[in-house]
């Protein structure tokens, strides 16, 4: 089977950024994904949340168009644009037809390089995303992610998240001022990506690259942060009553201490995707399939994507009547799983969905370009995404069950909870 | 007969088919032996191939008493057939999830649809998967008794989100004869009583090659494909009996209805929901352009009247087109502190103004440009295309997959108009706010 790697074409344009080609047999069709940093990391510390209001401002207007105008221009043709925030970079991400392949390129570098940050926008933009704010106070998912975080890491980690009233406060006092100081320091090429995979015209897209981010300024930031591991907080469980709700959301988890590049990593992620990360996983089989407690139980490893050290959770939803049992339940399968770890048979099991979802994911533009463009972030050359499943085939039973015992502990293991509960998680009387 | 629809395919008819017709570059054929209705496409873009099989029944076959029985039984559908199952060594979730497929099913008004995209040398082991799963599924108490509260909870997870639980109650109001009358998940006294013998029966009713559609997509080899569909899906019988239809008309709605849902909640939500033609009508082209203007994209019309002006956080209006008559369906989130009256009577007006004037060109030529460009994106993977062949076979016809963006290209600004002022009356509505218990 033909590889990726060897049909991406690497460039440099332009000083400060890469661009990635990946031409595919999708007649007219274009995606495009790209960062540059500037993401919630380099926040100041009096306003942690100003990077991702910077990214959310981005698509309000520029210097040279209105907000109405470019909206204009992109959906008269189809075609759209989205920005993100994430921990170390500022995401832009389109799919568009090939005719129109320049205009998008050069409105994610009109809206980059100079949003106009205007003050009657922006008071919009705060009441919308303060109203939103409010809304979550209700919404059991986003309360417990939020509350997972905030109960592992400490509030100086780049995995540590902000809570309604305090997210409300930095956005209250922000200004366009505060908007446009952020932006001058800290955007701009130095560890641009851009990639661009399906039918295209080479030549144009990069003459387009070229005159559209050519003369911009070079980034002064680092790849990213440096950052003391934090996975020693004492365990301490919340639940958080909201009434009128029929189901109630739960997070487990611990901080791992270590990032995806630490040699165990992979081992490590392997061992939590065999316990709970799919349909047939151990904690899925048992507590929704034997057991029938729960539509929805995973676990996932999340806050690794800027390269520092995340956390594992088990996620799950409950009526509240069966909330203890599930927690009791998913407890008691996670301790067998942190005693005995995986077998050889869900290892080898494991290793052949790893090669398949491979293959799957050469299908569209949108998970090629994703793909290709996680890789371009951390620095690693493209042929790390061929490489990957041959990575994965070659670790051990040993190091699998090794790296679980070494970075889970169960005693550290803090639980959360939002739903029509109590403080101690029992369901409230109607 | 459309320029993209013939009935000859210049491709040598396999045996124990028949060639049906060719749309839009699918082909159509129906097994022989059982009725099965197939459709293939070949996309040699990756070696990947999407497996999808669309029964033709949904929970508009179900009535008060046994309310959520299609879905229950898609939920069981996973739990083992005679040939994969945890007793023989190959169960379902593991065969299928080793592949590194994309897998799952779906149950709506109209149909329930099961389906894998996985790389193209698995094929024939989803094929005779789906095959196996469509007479012989074990359908076992012990299963169900387990699954209930599974799907209770997902009942339960719904309810916990003010928009789906209006969302419901709109449904149910504005049809009260009608099965669309109940929400596909059903009522949850019914979910929780439901029995494995209803089960059986509504399997034994509906499962049958000659009421499903088996849609492959993607780098297959014509030849083998069909072999493969042959072998498994040929070793069913069509059903016994004829497939009952569905014979409830909605009485005619005499005058606007109106509903409120109190909660301890911070969203306050307006629902307003007009009844639309069937989704096969003419009008639905119309109409789904009109729910575009209204929202579709930063420009929309819903979208500088309520988020621009800080007046809402949300707003989505769609158009459903189903089997059946259907609902046009706005909803707006109030930001905090802005009345519910104050956006109903905006909305209200907004509605008024385009039955007035209309719409503008420019208006319908973005919608136009978006309908395009989307159809230029259903070429990047095959699950897309399986998945919108999914929702016109619930219609009635798989070929408005094709059909139906051709006739919004036709659509005129007089169109638009006219099926504003033919639907969006007050007699044909209902209304429904999301509020905050004091």
């Amino acid at each position: 089977m033909e590889k990726i790697s060897p049909k991406t074409k690497e460039l440099e344009p332009i000083p400060g950024l890469k661009l990635f080609l990946l031409r595919m047999p999708v007649q007219g069709v274009v995606s495009i994904k790209g960062s540059i940093l500037g993401g919630e990391v380099f926040s100041p510390n009096d306003n942690p949340i100003l990077a991702l209001t910077v990214a959310d401002m981005l698509d309000e207007g520029t210097r040279s168009h209105s907000k109405n105008v470019i909206r204009e221009k992109l959906e008269s043709v189809g075609a759209s644009i989205s920005f993100s925030s994430g921990q170390n970079r500022v995401g832009f991400s389109s799919k568009c037809l090939t005719l129109d392949t320049a205009l998008v390129i050069r409105l994610i570098a009109e809206q980059l390089r100079e949003p106009a940050f205007k003050d009657s926008e922006f008071e919009i933009f705060k009441k919308i995303a303060i109203g939103s704010l409010e809304q979550q106070r209700e919404e059991t998912g986003s309360l417990v992610r939020t509350a997972i975080r905030r109960k592992v890491f400490s509030d100086v980690h780049p995995n540590y998240a902000f809570d309604i009233d305090e997210s409300i406060n930095f956005l209250r006092k922000t200004t366009t001022a505060d908007l446009r100081t952020f932006h001058d320091k800290n955007y701009g090429l130095g560890e641009a990506v851009m990639v661009v995979v399906g039918d295209f015209d080479e030549k144009k897209i990069v003459k387009e690259v070229e005159k559209s981010f050519g003369d911009w300024h070079q980034s002064g930031l680092p790849r990213s942060m440096d950052f003391t591991p934090i996975s020693t907080r004492k365990p301490e469980h919340q639940f958080i009553t909201i009434k009128d709700k029929e189901n109630t959301d739960l997070a487990m988890g611990q901080a791992l201490g270590i990032n995806r590049d630490h040699p165990d990593f992979d081992a490590l992620s392997i061992g939590i995707r065999i316990f709970g990360g799919d349909f047939s996983s151990r904690l899925n089989t048992y507590v929704r399939g034997k057991l029938g407690l729960t539509y929805g139980i995973r676990t996932l490893v999340n806050g690794t994507a800027g390269g520092y050290d995340g956390f594992f959770a088990i996620r799950g939803i409950f009526a509240p009547t069966l909330l203890g049992r599930g927690i009791q339940e998913s407890r008691k399968i996670f301790e067998t799983w942190t005693k005995d770890g995986v077998t050889e048979e869900e290892l080898d099991e494991k290793k052949k969905t790893i090669s398949g979802e491979y293959i799957v994911g050469l299908e569209t533009t949108g998970s090629l370009s994703g793909g290709i463009c996680a890789v371009a972030e951390r620095g690693k050359p493209i042929s790390y995404l061929d490489e990957y499943p041959e990575i994965i085939k070659k670790i051990t039973l040993e190091e699998v069950n090794s790296a679980i015992k070494k970075y889970i502990d169960s005693e550290k293991m803090i639980t959360v909870a939002a739903g029509s509960i109590d403080s101690q998680g029992k369901p409230l009387e109607d | 007969m459309s320029e993209s629809e013939h009935k000859r395919s210049t491709r040598q008819t396999p045996e124990g088919f028949v060639f049906v017709r060719e749309v839009g570059g699918i082909n159509e054929y129906t097994l022989v032996s059982n009725g099965l209705t197939v459709l293939v496409m070949e996309n040699h873009t990756a070696p990947v191939a999407t497996v999808m099989v669309t029964y033709r029944v949904g929970s508009r076959n179900e009535a008060v008493g046994y309310t959520g029985s299609t879905h229950i039984l898609e939920h069981m559908m996973f739990k083992g057939s005679k040939n994969f199952n945890d007793d023989n060594g190959k169960p379902f979730w593991k065969t299928i999830e080793s592949t590194g497929a994309e897998l799952n099913g779906t149950t709506w008004y109209d149909r329930t649809n099961y389906y894998e995209t996985l790389p193209i040398q698995h094929l024939e082991e989803a094929i005779a998967i789906e095959a196996d799963r469509m007479r012989n599924i074990l359908l076992r108490k012990s299963d169900l008794d387990t699954e209930m509260t599974v799907v209770r909870n997902e009942y339960e997870s719904n309810e916990n989100d003010p928009a789906d639980a209006l969302e419901k109650l709109m449904w149910s109001t504005a049809y009260q004869a009608h099965p669309y009358h109940h929400s596909t998940i059903g009522w949850k006294s019914d979910i929780e009583n439901v029995t494995i013998e209803k089960l059986r029966d509504f399997y034994d009713t509906f499962y049958w090659p000659n009421n499903a559609t088996l849609t492959i997509l993607g780098d297959i080899s014509v030849d083998s494909t069909f072999s493969f569909i042959k072998k498994y899906f040929g070793q069913h019988q069509s059903s016994p009996k004829s497939i009952p239809e569905m014979l409830v008309k909605e009485p005619k709605q005499e005058g606007p209805r109106r509903f409120t849902i109190r909660r301890e909640a911070n969203k306050t939500i307006v629902g307003v929901a007009h009844k639309t033609p069937p989704g096969i009508h003419a009008d639905t082209a119309p109409l789904l352009v009109l729910a575009s203007i209204l929202t579709c994209g930063k420009r929309s019309r819903f979208y500088r009247k309520f988020i621009d002006r800080g007046l809402a956080t949300d707003a989505d209006v769609h158009s459903s087109p189903f089997h059946d008559n259907g609902l046009f369906e706005a909803y707006i989130t109030a930001a905090p502190g802005v009345k519910l009256a104050k956006i109903e009577k905006l909305l209200l007006a907004e509605y008024a103004a385009i039955k007035h004037k209309g719409v503008s060109t420019g208006e319908l030529n973005r919608t136009k440009a978006q309908v395009k460009a989307s159809l230029s994106y259903r070429r990047d993977g095959t699950f897309s295309v399986a998945g919108e062949i999914n929702e016109a076979i619930a219609m009635g016809d798989w070929a408005m997959y094709v059909h139906l963006p051709e006739a919004i290209d036709r659509v005129t600004t007089a169109d638009v108009k006219r099926v504003a002022e033919a639907y969006l009356v007050e007699d044909q509505s209902t209304i429904g706010w999301f509020v905050t218990k004091k």
